[in-house]
């Protein structure tokens, strides 16, 4: 299986979620989605790439394709709406 | 395990500290590139990243008092378990939290205070455990000692303990001539500085000679000592002799590095012993 960075698969998942914060920013609807907690079996790896370790990750494509894992690591990541001044 | 791994890292793993380094890594980026998206699109609001856990599989072994890691692979049975909680640092949560730093005078700053006396991959050691100057070293040094500095950059204690001796030396920040005075010699203004001891916090002032002929000197807010040596003093070395004892030499050139003297003595001020 191809891994790709942590970082790559973290923000694909960010970016699923920015409907969402465009529909919260219109508030138009009196319910908006206050977070999601999303808990995702992932395949990890370490390479060593420009002089550091780097941290590779992604699903699984089914399960077929993880079924020599007896346990999967698994990530949990909360995200929740956040107003972009307040970033770092 | 990736094929560009060598063999013996796809064994071995990695360092507990390095893998952390390189999760926080993939998370910041992410934030970042969100960040960064968010921005150019000019949406006021975006989903960041809140907090994550992350339960790794992973092997776990003890090499020379290290914790090394590496993440179970295909195939790998009875792997263990490592929990690693995260949560996302704010704006508003710096700006809370922030303390004001102390100003570095400018001819002391990183570049000069480390670059000097360290090679660079110690000085890449020294920043991932959040020391960025000679002071934040010698702060460090003094509240756990050069032993755990030492073994936390992983370096040999005697070559941390050689460095921050010759980092901490005086140094000449400046030189600048005086306006003469009626029949009076002419005189200058040398600031001097010393990594780890900060004038203006009461302390006494050193004594500072130029052949046997003592100089005047003041102390500065700025964390310096200010000698007025005659100008055709420039250039000579002077003798320093500071409050517990410790002597050094510095040349009254601006930039000079001095060097302590070995036959001084051994003190627990701020300067290495």
């Amino acid at each position: 299986m191809m891994l790709r960075a942590l970082s790559t698969v973290i923000t694909e998942m960010q970016e699923a979620m920015l409907p969402f914060a465009a529909a919260h920013d219109c508030g138009a609807d009196a319910v908006y989605l206050h977070d999601a907690y999303l808990k995702l079996p992932l395949d990890f790896c370490l390479i060593f790439e420009d002089g550091q370790a780097q941290l590779l990750a992604d699903v699984p494509r089914s399960l077929s394709d993880s079924h020599w894992h007896s346990t999967a690591s698994t990530l949990a990541i909360t995200l929740e709406p956040l107003a972009v001044q307040e970033l770092v | 395990m990736s094929a560009k791994l060598p063999v013996g890292v796809q064994d071995m793993g990695v360092p507990f500290d390095v893998f952390i380094q390189a999760l926080t890594l993939q998370l910041d980026k992410a934030q970042a590139s969100m960040a960064i998206k968010a921005r150019v699109g000019r949406l006021p609001l975006t989903f960041a990243v809140k907090d994550v856990t992350l339960d790794l599989r992973a092997f776990v072994r003890v090499v020379n008092d290290d914790i090394w890691v590496r993440p179970a692979g295909p195939g790998d049975e009875h792997a263990s378990s490592i929990k690693l909680s995260l949560t996302t640092v704010t704006k508003p949560m710096i700006d809370e939290n922030a303390v004001n730093f102390e100003t570095q005078a400018p001819q002391f700053t990183h570049k000069e205070g480390l670059t000097e006396h360290f090679s660079e991959s110690d000085q890449r050691a020294l920043e991932l455990i959040g020391v960025h100057n000679i002071e934040q070293l010698q702060d460090l040094r003094k509240a756990a000692g050069a032993d755990v500095v030492a073994r936390l950059a992983r370096m040999p204690v005697n070559r941390l303990q050689q460095a921050m001796l010759s980092a901490s030396a005086p140094r000449v920040t400046s030189v600048k001539h005086l306006p003469t005075q009626g029949d009076a010699p002419p005189l200058a203004r040398v600031g001097l500085r010393v990594a780890g001891l900060r004038p203006g916090l009461g302390g006494k002032l050193p004594i500072a000679r130029v052949q046997g002929q003592a100089l005047e000197v003041q102390e500065q807010e700025d964390d310096q000592w200010v000698l007025h040596p005659l100008v055709s003093q420039l250039g000579q070395e002077a003798e320093l002799e500071f409050e517990d004892g410790q002597r050094a030499t510095v040349l009254l050139n601006d930039g000079s590095l001095g060097q302590w003297q070995q036959d001084s003595t051994p003190t627990q001020n701020g300067r290495p012993t």
